[in-house]
């Protein structure tokens, strides 16, 4: 219990201070900081895992904790206000710990072979032997995250940390309430705390979404900085009122979580990124960091996975998509240190405003090459796979999923929402992406709990419900739009 | 086309009605997802549920169910880092009939200080192993691992309860690890075997055996 205790509250001091220096105020210092901590911990615990320092994750966590109050008292002494309410600080971390006491204490958890995997890696990891021990398949499919995650369980003689999931769950309904108050027109005032706090609980009651709440797994985690990352985006480019460094350290801080939770994590990272790099106002400087917190983790990780995989004969059981995740990962990052490379110098040109459109419609391009050239027997059955896990009746996601899609297609086609692309993208990119991954494992999804397409739903669902909530909340209907008088001036961006 | 424009997208002058609409709608999820969450988590595979009771939170040590992937794949290190944590483990270098990933699993649940690799076969039959030998764990073959066995010297102290029908496993999944009787760390060699229950006849078994058991072994021949 103090060893949950003081990992929750080493990540929020860190992320906190961190968000704080960088102008955040207000409550969403709280849910932002966990998750800017766990980016911190992330970013530097994988960096000593993969130089192989031993007691990675104490470090780590003591990195994140000093390295976050280390930059607020710089911000301080150098004359910023990034005062704090001590009442605010007090209630904060003392929320954090009675909340981390008793969701460990609830003993509420749910696993699958897969999490063991983890856990077991994060054991090694706690040891110092990750480097010692790790092969192709978990360098190719399990990733950093979750062992990092879970490591510090081994200084108590336990196997994962029990409240770390749930607490990343709350964090993520507290920032998409905070995303959904701060997108909500300012004429509902204090009703749009009601419409955010909402649609928390809303993602929090999604009935897989509670698995995912409590599952020693990284979907949630992907889908937490999916969602996140969106959410700030949008933002950044639709509102002056927020506190834009923040934003972009949070940004900068998650992208590397996406990169490194998940096989697909690079492309992912890419794909929430893409719409708002191209935008024509992003800042050189917001540009250049976003690139370079999608290529440095990508480049690094790969890069240590491929001169892994050339000590390895023959490969290992399970690990034979290596070297294509390795040479597809490694692609991505060294694409995106390129463009940030030449981002610190050149604009992005107009043209490649159009990238996010031409990505998506590749995509449905490169599956139907697929299809024709493999046949439509794993696409048939990844269909059939997904209409099982979201069946409105039968589906074991439940109905609400469903009906946010509807409507969310319904808004998208019907009204004008600003950005929408950036708002949208990671969602309806999901769905080639995911029967490509089916072609590319040469396997269909299959109609079962356990299977990866059933549980990658996570990882969309909270963008999902930012994307249909925040679109509801300031479409303007075409036939509106094209009044003209009734829409706001600084509504009218093309959709 | 994507155009920029900041401060832009705040709603229509409908937004009263608009805004009684989104929190109608919310609230109406909120109750279907509440109904439907009842129903589904009742009807989900154990492991998934997330209000199953079970006996204690440990996800590791409740997988350990004779015979399923996960006790297949991990008991034997599970126990081992139970037993003797911080040991050194010998294997050959190309794994043949050894459970799949075994290195990773040694250093991660079975706490190794060590996993060395030698390039020549190791050589163990169990019914040469001697009167020192006895059996410290064990499990059956599952569904992703042949059965298994950690076979002690008890010339080296202290001697650790003979395992009784799995019963070191029993206790880890039991949640009463804290009562298996743990000693140092030991020199090991992990070699694949034919199988010494009748039950697997013709199966390989994986035998982590205190390298003082193996006939002629010298310490030397570690590399």
């Amino acid at each position: 219990m103090i060893l949950e205790t003081t990992m929750a509250l080493a990540l929020l001091v860190g992320g906190g201070a961190t968000m704080r220096a960088a102008g955040m105020r207000g409550w969403g210092v709280l849910p932002w900081g966990l998750l800017a901590g766990l980016g911190m911990y992330v970013v530097a615990g994988s960096l000593l895992v993969l130089l192989g320092a031993p007691a990675a994750p104490a470090l780590a966590l003591a990195a994140t904790a000093l390295g976050g109050a280390g930059l607020w008292v710089w911000r301080w002494r150098a004359g910023a206000d990034v005062r704090m309410r001590g009442a605010a600080v007090v209630g904060g971390l003392a929320g954090t710990a009675a909340a981390t006491v008793l969701l460990r204490a609830s003993g509420l958890v749910t696993w699958h072979v897969d999490s063991l995997v983890y856990t077991n890696l994060g054991q090694a990891i706690a040891a110092g032997h990750y480097v010692d021990s790790v092969g192709s398949y978990s360098l190719s499919k399990r990733l950093l995250t979750v062992p990092l995650v879970h490591a510090p369980a081994y200084y108590q003689g336990e196997y994962y940390v029990r409240s770390i999931t749930p607490l990343i769950a709350l964090a993520t309904a507290g920032v998409l309430a905070w995303v959904v108050v701060r997108a909500c027109p300012p004429e509902w005032r204090r009703w749009s705390g009601l419409v955010g706090a909402g649609a928390a609980v809303l993602l929090l009651t999604v009935p897989r979404m509670m698995l995912h709440a409590f599952y020693v797994n990284g979907h949630l985690v992907t889908g937490t900085a999916v969602m996140a990352a969106t959410g700030a985006t949008w933002l950044l480019a639709t509102r002056r009122e927020v506190p834009r460094t923040a934003l972009i350290v949070a940004v900068a801080l998650l992208l590397p979580v996406v990169v490194l939770t998940r096989a697909e994590g690079a492309i992912l990272a890419g794909i929430v990124a893409l719409p708002w790099l191209v935008l024509e106002g992003t800042r050189r400087r917001d540009r250049v960091i976003v690139l370079a917190a999608i290529g440095v983790p990508a480049t690094a990780y790969y890069a240590f996975a491929a001169l892994e995989l050339l000590g390895e004969h023959p490969i290992e059981e399970g690990g034979q998509g290596g070297p294509a995740a390795y040479a597809i990962g490694l692609a991505i990052g060294l694409a995106a240190l390129v463009a940030a490379a030449v981002a610190t110098r050149v604009d992005a040109p107009s043209w490649l405003r159009w990238t996010p459109q031409v990505g998506e419609i590749g995509a449905w391009l490169l599956l139907v090459a697929l299809v024709a050239l493999k046949g439509t027997e794993v696409l048939v059955a990844s269909a059939e796979a997904a209409f099982w896990s979201v069946d409105p009746v039968h589906g074991a996601w439940g109905a609400t999923i469903g009906i946010l899609a509807a409507a969310g297609i319904v808004l998208w086609a019907a009204a004008r929402i600003p950005i929408v692309t950036v708002l949208r993208y990671s969602v309806t990119t999901f769905v080639p992406l995911a029967l490509l991954l089916a072609y590319g494992r040469d396997g269909a999804y299959r109609m079962d709990p356990a299977d990866s397409l059933h549980r990658m739903i996570a990882q969309i669902v909270p963008t999902l419900v930012l994307a249909v909530v925040v679109a509801a909340c300031v479409a303007v209907p075409r036939w509106r739009a094209r009044v003209g008088p009734a829409v706001p001036a600084d509504a009218q961006t093309s959709s | 086309m994507i155009a920029r424009a900041p401060g832009s997208g705040h709603g229509s002058p409908g937004a009263p009605v608009r805004l009684l609409v989104v929190l109608g709608a919310l609230a109406t999820l909120i109750v279907l997802n509440v109904v439907q969450l009842v129903a589904i988590d009742a009807s989900t595979p154990s492991t998934f549920a997330v209000f199953e009771e079970r006996p204690h939170a440990g996800i590791v040590e409740l997988s350990m169910v004779d015979g399923s992937n996960a006790a297949s794949r991990y008991a034997m290190t599970l126990a081992l880092g139970h037993l003797a944590p911080g040991s050194t483990v010998i294997i050959t270098d190309d794994g043949e009939g050894l459970v799949d990933r075994v290195d990773e699993r040694l250093y991660g649940y079975g706490r190794a200080d060590q996993v060395r690799e030698v390039g020549d076969d190791i050589a163990a039959e169990l019914a040469d192993l001697g009167a020192h030998a006895y059996v410290a764990a064990s499990g059956p073959a599952g569904s992703r691992g042949p059965a298994w066995r950690i076979v002690l010297d008890d010339r080296n102290p202290p001697v650790l309860a003979e395992d009784d029908e799995g019963a070191v496993i029993d206790a880890i999944r039991a949640g009463d690890a804290d009562d298996i009787a743990a000693g140092p760390a030991r020199e090991l060699a992990l070699v694949a075997v034919a199988a010494g229950d009748p039950a697997y006849a013709g199966e390989p078994e994986n035998v982590l055996v205190e390298t003082s058991l193996l006939a002629g072994w010298d310490p030397g021949d570690a590399p």
